[in-house]
């Protein structure tokens, strides 16, 4: 079921003065997903800044129906190790009380670094090929929510800083080659301080003159090896207040007030955003969903069991919450059952999936979103069942809602049961 | 001689005991750094439950004028007392750290822009953060997130974040 009213929470999360829960349930109808891609020196929460950062830029420049309709993700990338390594190494360089005392506030540019720590930050930003590193199986779950949310026919911006630009050039790469490429172009690049020699897509970038990080990079680069893109800006006597010493982060430097370089990034989102295709929409948004992919085998089947214990399958496509809105026979999959806001029980939804047609071993990947939650799973299926499986599914996770439609809803996604 | 093997069990026992405790206050909740046995103060607001000694004496000393401020505070000090414990098991990891995410929003809200609550977030990490033990298990917690997607909660409903309404709390 389609939402309706642009801008309309289907459920009001009305606060009233003994509130305690957490509530994490939203529904509106959103067409486009801005996606924030961190570097490896990036914490999750530093990461989580970034995207907050973004939100806060676009909610001050589009208008209010505009913003309404952006959602916002981080696709965390890998760190390969690398912040354990430049934090023994400095353990090593500075002694250890050092370091333990101020790691995450050298890291947040809380503190002033010592030379030894700048120095060695930079030699293990440089020493790393991600060009060579970066595989699809880091990648995974980040094109699982691509796709899912371009079925859903969203549009999708990937802001990628520092090395998270490899990453998104990969991803790039992957959703438009292979057995279901994208065929619109809704799948757009925005770079910042881009260590890679390319933006996917084209897409605009913006690199620094002072970026120690990039500058390091590109020194560092081997014969043979394409080096950075070269910088296109500088924020020197622009009266920004930029607190980095690197010149190299995002919140600091690249989104800092009054920066020349936010003065760019945000518009190049913005055009970026608006010059993408809307793809068309072949399944259902909703408060619950849960997406079944697979390999080269005909036939595996999601299954839902709901709370009000309806089994949506092929054969029962309808639930009473939810729907089955999306049946593959002819292997890859997608299939996708989704469950709208409107139509949201308390009690337990239970996700399973069935090996029905097949020659040899295959394996299921669902991703099942949930209120704010995501969880991946990975299910190797050892033979194929046909239609006896259809009433023992091999069970992937189950999704316990609490809540009600005045203090909001609670959702809690357990694998396996 | 029975004397000295007596003198040698006791000793044993207070060094075992002391060794399992030092050992258990590596990852979890441990007496004050001061080494104190006085009774832990009661915390300035009900989120201040579960979060370690020293940090709540950190949060309750530094922002002693708003009960806003302290209890998205410690909400945030909570997660990542849970994750440190927690380090070694992904899928507790990314519930974790969507735990976490959500405290960091309910801290945008209560300090209103993204550099004013990373400025106070840094802080508390860094009281939190404060052994060898904990940052390697920050670490590890960290890495296990790598290749996740986490999804963020829309601007006008940042509050729905927050553990206890801040309508509710008196300043």
């Amino acid at each position: 079921m389609r939402y309706t009213l642009l801008g309309v929470f289907c459920v009001f999360l009305i606060f009233n003065a003994s509130q305690t829960l957490a509530v994490d349930t939203f529904c509106q109808e959103t067409k486009t997903l801005i996606v924030f891609g961190n570097g490896i020196m990036n914490s999750e929460p530093e990461a989580d800044r970034s995207k907050n950062r973004l939100q806060e830029l676009l909610q001050a420049t589009l208008t209010p129906d505009e913003f309404k309709r952006l959602e916002f993700a981080i696709a965390y990338n890998q760190s390969y190790g690398l912040l354990r390594d430049l934090y023994e190494s400095l353990k090593q360089k500075l002694g250890a009380d050092n370091v333990v005392t101020s790691f995450w506030r050298w890291l947040g540019g809380r503190d002033i670094l010592p030379d030894a720590v700048q120095q060695e930050f930079l030699r293990v930003a440089a020493s790393f090929d991600f060009s060579t590193r970066v595989g699809t199986q880091d990648l995974s779950i980040h094109l699982a929510l691509y796709r899912s949310k371009t079925l859903e026919g969203k549009k999708i911006v990937v802001v990628s800083h520092s090395q998270g630009n490899f990453f998104v050039n990969a991803a790039y790469v992957a959703l438009h080659s292979g057995t279901d490429p994208l065929t619109t172009n809704s799948f757009g690049v925005v770079s910042v301080a881009n260590p890679a020699s390319f933006v996917a897509g084209s897409g605009p970038y913006t690199t620094l003159f002072e970026d120690g990080v990039i500058a390091a990079i590109r020194a560092a680069t081997v014969p043979g090896i394409q080096p950075p893109l070269i910088w296109n800006l500088t924020n020197i006597l622009s009266g920004a207040r930029t607190s980095d010493w690197k010149g190299h982060g995002f919140l600091d430097e690249y989104t800092a007030a009054g920066s020349r370089s936010v003065n760019k990034i945000l518009p190049d989102v913005i055009a970026t955003m608006n010059g993408l295709q809307q793809p068309p929409q072949t399944v259902q948004d909703g408060i619950i969903t849960a997406t079944l992919t697979w390999g080269a085998q005909p036939d595996v089947d999601l299954h839902a069991y709901e709370p009000n214990s309806t089994h949506v399958y092929y054969a029962h496509l309808q639930g009473i919450s939810g729907r089955l809105d999306l049946d593959d026979v002819t292997s890859f999959g997608p299939e996708h059952y989704f469950v709208s806001c409107s139509k949201l029980e308390t009690g337990t939804y239970r996700i399973g999936v069935n090996y029905y047609s097949g020659s040899g071993p295959e394996t299921a990947q669902i991703q099942i979103l949930a209120g704010s939650s995501v969880r991946n799973y990975t299910v190797p299926l050892p033979s194929a069942r046909g239609s006896s499986g259809d009433q023992s599914p091999i069970p992937v996770a189950s999704i316990t809602v609490t809540g009600d439609t005045t203090n909001g809803y609670k959702f809690d996604i357990v694998g396996g049961l | 001689m029975r004397n000295q093997s007596g003198k040698f069990r006791w000793v044993l026992t207070i060094g075992v005991i002391i060794f399992a405790i030092g050992g258990t206050c590596l990852l979890t909740a441990c007496p004050d750094s001061s080494g104190s046995n006085a009774p832990v103060a009661a915390p300035s607001d009900p989120n201040g439950a579960g979060v370690r000694p020293n940090v709540r004496s950190y949060i309750e000393a530094t922002y002693q004028n708003s009960a806003k401020t302290r209890a998205a505070l410690f909400q945030s000090a909570k997660v990542v007392e849970k994750a440190l414990v927690d380090a070694n098991n992904k899928d507790l990891s990314i519930q974790h750290a969507e735990e976490s995410n959500r405290a960091s929003t309910c801290l945008w809200y209560t300090f209103g822009s993204v550099d004013a609550y990373a400025k106070a977030q840094d802080g508390m990490m860094a009281v939190t953060l404060n052994t060898d033990e904990r940052n390697k298990a920050y670490l590890v917690y960290n890495d296990q997130l790598g290749g996740q997607v986490f999804l963020g909660i829309p601007y006008d409903q940042r509050v729905t974040a927050c553990d206890i309404n801040p309508s509710t709390l008196p300043n």
